[in-house]
This record gives structure tokens, C-alpha cells and sequence, in this order.
């Protein structure tokens, strides 16, 4: 698995992390530790880029899970979110996907996490989404 | 690589689970989607492979990994090729991949206490079913006691393991546990494949280009239901005279062991040698390359193989024995 990192500007800054190659669990922990680096350091926005990721386990998603929970502002109300998801209503506002593949969409669908994590198809449209 | 008169796999495991009656909020949808970002699982050869067996009727494939979680992309590319090879469809492959991926980490990281340790992996096809099954010593559990994810739970509460039972219990049709500190446990994995709708028709054209020589276009799947009516086509050939014959399978979906064992009768029946009883051809299948070494003159070719069939007669060992062609004019030059 290869990683980099880009800046992007929309409304606010927003961190790309580019993933290329699978994430099992073999590599999340990789992956995992990147992200939680990148927001050690200050950012508040990620934008996982998966365009290059064919092939993503549950333990990517445990990765993705965790990733979400540093995120998350400390200010959110869990039932005002469990609410949101549950209606439909509710996108991930600081963490966002771009670009997963066919494979990867129906492994986020399958453990019901598409119904909240932010998912776009540009990186223009994922960048102003922030 | 090498061949052996296996034991019928396919027995039933009294333990299954079903999966059938969970509640299933994101159920995957398992039909026909399209898979524009398949994996790249053509060609690729598995660096290490303990070893490889392969046994037939039904045509069986086991492999041995050692070690630990590198393994799991070796385990997932000979996942996904078999799975193809024996008649899944791209979204069969995937399930079984992603499936055996999940329950090989799980074994990796739970069972073996070191992380390391030996997987053999055995697959086949029972009817319409593919079994996979996991083979380790290692340290048992109880899956009951795993807990099924709440799909419904807010994000920052959901527990972060049981996630990869979940999704095997999602992907397989039937997945069983067995453990034996003695004989190691056994995970049985079974998935109910998207079998094409032409499984089980076979059309059959014939072309007659010299009276010595038959082309026998072949569409559709050859499986145990029509092998029979392919060797009867080429004993009523060889009874006209003919001892060339090309099988055109650029429109052959899809090979069983028992096309296999078509092959195998047509071979001897062009060199003068009395058919192998269909009922027991597979168990003679290896003595195509013991009897060869006296004429290596060929007098069966295929035209155009799909990747898959391909596959099948590559991992049987037979693709050396029986040559194939780009067209059916090379074939009929090189038999002559």
C-alpha cells in the first residue's frame, strides 16, 4: 500500500489522503496510523481518495471507524446523530470518501456504513462538500 | 502439480449455520451487479504455494499457506481464481474472496496465539454450490458468542470486532465451524453460485472438412448432464472414419470435470484405444500422460478456449497434453 498526502481549498482546508493498493489487515493499521497522524498535526478534514484502492476487508473499515471516532467534534450529540443516520439525514461532516470502487462500495454497504460516511464521486464535488 | 484419484468432497456438515431470517438492514445486494473495478486476478502467479494438489471428480483444489497475514492476498487471489474456474461468476469470486480473507485474519489474528501458522484451503463444486474449506490447528471459539454487529448503532458506539463473522455469514450461503484440538478445526464455507442459465445445454455443430477430420463446435456449458453426448458424438465420428478431431469452445462457458472426462474418452478413442467407462473416466484421466510417451502424435485439438476453460484444463494438468488453437484452420494443419 502506497500513501500521500495533498492540501485541497473549498470553503475551508481540507487534508487528501490518497490510498493506492488494498487495505485488509495486512495494511490498515498503516493506513490507520497516517490518518490519526494527520490529525494529530492539526487537520480537521479528511478526505479519504479510494480511487486507487480495489479491494477493502472489514479491517479497513474498523480503520475507517476509528478514523470517524477522532474526528468526530466532541460538541455532537450522539442521539441528535443516531437520529440523522436513521433518517437518512445525517453525512459525515469531517470525514469523507472519494471515489470507492464497485468492490469497496459494496463492502461499506454491507456493513451499513455508507449510511453515514460522505461518499462523492469528484474530488471537486468532495472538496466543496466540506 | 500432480493428479490424483480424490475422495468425493461435498459431504454435508450436520453443524451448518444458515444465514436465512437474520435481520439485515444492508444487505448486499448479491444479483448481477456489474463489476467494473475487478480485481486483477488474471495471470498472476502465487509466489510460494506450500504445495498444490488437485483431485477430480469433483474437481477439487487444495493449497497450503504458512505463515501469517501476507499470506491473505495469496489466499484471496487462489480464492478468487478457483472460485472462477469452477464456474462462479465475478460477484461469486469477490464473496468467496472477501469471505475467506475475513475468516483467514480472523484465524491469524485469534487462533494462531504466535499469529503464525499453516492454512489448507480445499475447494470444489457440488451441484450448483462451491465449498470452501479452512483447515488449522489453532485455538477454538465459539461463534455464537460473537456478537452481530448493530448496523443501526450510532458510529462512535458499535464494536469493532464481529464485523468479519458478519460479513462471511452475508457473502456465504452456509458457514460451519469445527473444532478439534486433535484433528484442528474446520471451517466450511458454501455459496450458492450465479450459475449461468445455459449450465447444462450444450449445442453441438459438426463440420466435416475431410473425411478423416471432424470440427465439432461446441456452445454452452459441458457438464455432468451432457459429457456423455459429446463422447457419443465422437465414437459415431470415429466410426465414420474419423481419427482428427478439433472441439471449436470459443462458445464453451463453462467446463466440469466431467467435460474433462469427455476429453480424456475422445483422446484414446483417436488413438485406437477402447474408451474409458464415462463412469469411472476421471480415475484413468492421469493415464493420458503415462500413454503418451510412445506416440506423441496428437489427434485432438481445441479451438479458442475461454480464460476460464482455460484455467480448468491448465490446473488439471491436461493443457500440455491436449493443444489449442487460435482457429480452427491451425488446428486442422497441425493434426494433419
Amino acid at each position: 500500500m502506497e500513501l500521500s498526502v495533498s492540501q485541497a481549498q473549498g470553503r475551508v482546508p481540507v487534508t487528501v489522503l490518497h490510498v493506492k493498493g488494498n487495505i485488509d489487515s495486512t495494511s490498515y493499521q498503516e493506513f490507520q496510523t497516517q490518518a490519526e497522524t494527520l490529525i494529530a498535526d492539526g487537520a480537521h478534514e479528511l478526505l479519504v481518495d479510494l480511487r486507487e484502492v480495489p479491494y477493502m476487508s472489514s479491517a479497513g473499515l474498523r480503520a475507517l471507524n476509528q478514523i470517524y471516532n477522532k474526528l468526530r467534534a466532541s460538541t455532537e450529540d450522539t442521539n441528535t446523530v443516531t437520529k440523522g443516520v436513521t433518517a437518512g439525514t445525517y453525512k459525515s461532516p469531517h470525514l469523507k470518501l472519494l471515489s470507492p470502487s464497485a468492490r469497496v462500495l459494496e463492502t461499506l454497504k454491507m456493513s451499513g456504513f455508507d449510511m453515514f460516511l460522505d461518499i462523492h464521486s469528484t474530488l471537486d464535488a468532495a472538496v466543496a462538500s466540506f | 502439480m500432480h493428479l490424483r484419484a480424490g475422495d468425493g468432497g461435498g459431504r454435508d456438515n450436520p453443524a451448518a449455520m444458515d444465514r436465512g431470517g437474520r435481520e439485515n438492514p444492508a444487505a448486499i445486494d448479491r444479483g448481477g451487479r456489474e463489476n467494473p473495478a475487478a480485481m486483477d486476478r488474471g495471470g498472476r502467479e502465487n509466489p510460494a504455494p506450500t504445495h498444490i494438489v488437485v483431485s477430480l471428480s469433483p474437481l477439487r483444489l487444495e493449497r497450503a499457506f504458512d505463515g501469517s497475514l501476507e499470506q491473505l492476498s495469496n489466499i484471496r487471489d487462489f480464492v478468487g481464481q478457483t472460485a472462477h474456474s469452477l464456474g462462479g461468476s465475478e460477484d461469486d469470486a469477490f464473496a468467496c474472496e472477501l469471505a475467506c480473507d475475513e475468516a483467514a485474519a480472523n484465524v491469524y489474528n485469534h487462533a494462531f496465539e504466535n499469529k503464525h501458522g499453516r492454512i489448507v484451503m480445499r475447494i470444489w463444486r457440488a451441484e450448483n454450490r462451491l465449498v470452501m474449506q479452512m483447515h488449522y490447528q489453532g485455538k477454538a471459539f465459539d461463534p455464537d458468542k460473537i456478537p452481530e454487529p448493530d448496523l443501526r448503532a450510532p458510529i462512535q458506539e458499535r464494536p469493532t470486532g464481529g464485523l468479519g463473522l458478519y460479513f462471511m455469514r452475508q457473502l456465504m450461503d452456509d458457514v460451519a465451524f469445527e473444532f478439534d484440538d486433535v484433528r484442528g478445526n474446520t471451517l466450511t464455507m458454501r455459496r450458492i453460485l450465479n450459475i449461468p442459465e445455459r449450465y447444462g445445454v450444450m449445442e453441438l455443430s459438426i463440420e466435416r472438412p475431410a473425411d478423416d477430420a471432424a470440427v465439432i463446435h461446441i456452445q454452452g456449458s459441458v457438464d455432468g448432464s451432457n459429457f456423455k453426448q459429446l463422447i457419443a458424438q465422437a465414437e459415431t465420428l470415429h466410426g465414420e472414419g474419423v481419427n482428427r478431431i478439433v472441439l471449436e469452445i470459443s462458445g464453451c462457458e463453462y467446463m466440469s470435470s466431467s467435460g474433462l472426462v469427455a476429453l480424456n474418452a475422445i483422446t484414446k478413442l483417436l488413438r485406437g484405444e477402447r474408451a474409458p467407462d464415462a463412469e469411472d473416466g476421471w480415475a484413468v484421466l492421469k493415464t493420458l500422460d503415462d500413454a503418451r510417451g510412445a506416440s506423441d502424435k496428437v489427434q485432438l485439438a481445441l479451438v479458442n478456449p475461454t480464460p476460464r476453460v482455460d484455467r480448468v484444463l491448465d490446473l488439471a494438468g491436461l493443457k500440455n497434453l491436449i493443444p489449442s488453437y487460435p482457429d480452427t484452420a491451425s488446428a486442422l494443419a497441425a493434426l494433419a
